[in-house]
C-alpha cells in the first residue's frame, strides 16, 4: 500500500512537472488534477450525505450527518474555493501576459502563479481531510 | 500531497474509477490548453451546489 502510494506521488510530479512543459501547461495539469480530485470528493461526499441522511432535529437517524459536520466541510470547501479564485486569477494574469502582443507592459509572473496552485493544494488537502474525517474513514 | 489526499485519491478511483480516469487522462495528455479547457477546469461555484440545500425544490 504504502508502495503504491510512492508510486502515485512519484508518477503525479512525474507528469506535472516534466522538464519542457511550458509554465502554463504545467499549471493546467496541476490545477486540473487538484479540481477534479476536490469535485470528485466533493460529489462522493454528496453521496454520502444523501445516503446518510442529515440529522432531524428529533430522534436523528444512527450515523446521520449533523450540521457541524456539513459546516465543517462546507467551512474547508469555501476555503479551497477562495484558493481556486485566487489562483484563477493569478492563472489569467500570467495568460493574459504570455499572450499580450509584443509591446504591451506586462510580465508573466510564474512564481505568483505557482504560490497561487500551491496553496490551492494545500486547500484541497485540507478539504480532503475535512472530508475524510466527517465519513470516519468509510469510502 | 498528504496522505489523507492520497488516500482520497486511491478510494475514489476505486468507485469513480472509469470517471476520474478520463479526466485524467484528458487534462494530463493536454499540451496547449485553449480557453474551452481552461474555462472548464474549476471545480463548481459553491457547497450547495455539490449538496443542496435540505429545502432546495420544495417549491415556491
Amino acid at each position: 500500500m504504502k508502495r503504491n502510494r510512492i508510486a502515485l506521488v512519484l508518477a503525479l510530479a512525474l507528469v506535472v512537472g516534466c522538464p519542457g512543459v511550458p509554465p502554463q501547461t504545467v499549471a493546467y495539469r496541476a490545477i486540473g488534477s487538484v479540481a477534479v480530485t476536490v469535485d470528485n470528493a466533493m460529489k462522493g461526499w454528496a453521496d454520502y450525505v444523501h445516503t446518510m441522511g442529515r440529522c432531524a432535529p428529533i430522534a436523528p437517524t444512527p450515523n446521520c450527518v449533523t450540521v457541524a459536520a456539513e459546516n465543517s466541510v462546507r467551512s474547508a470547501f469555501n476555503a479551497y474555493k477562495k484558493g481556486e479564485n485566487a489562483a484563477h486569477k493569478a492563472i489569467d494574469a500570467y495568460r493574459a501576459a504570455t499572450t499580450a502582443p509584443t509591446g504591451t507592459p506586462g510580465v508573466p509572473n510564474t512564481s505568483a502563479m505557482e504560490s497561487a496552485i500551491a496553496a490551492v493544494s494545500a486547500a484541497a488537502s485540507d478539504l480532503v481531510g475535512a472530508i475524510s474525517q466527517q465519513k470516519g474513514g468509510k469510502p | 500531497m498528504s496522505e489523507a489526499m492520497i488516500l482520497l485519491l486511491a478510494q475514489l478511483a476505486l468507485k469513480y474509477g472509469p470517471v476520474v480516469g478520463q479526466a485524467w487522462h484528458a487534462i494530463f495528455t493536454t499540451a496547449n490548453p485553449t480557453p474551452a479547457q481552461w474555462d472548464a477546469v474549476w471545480t463548481k461555484d459553491s457547497y450547495d451546489a455539490y449538496v443542496p440545500p435540505a429545502n432546495a425544490g420544495a417549491g415556491s
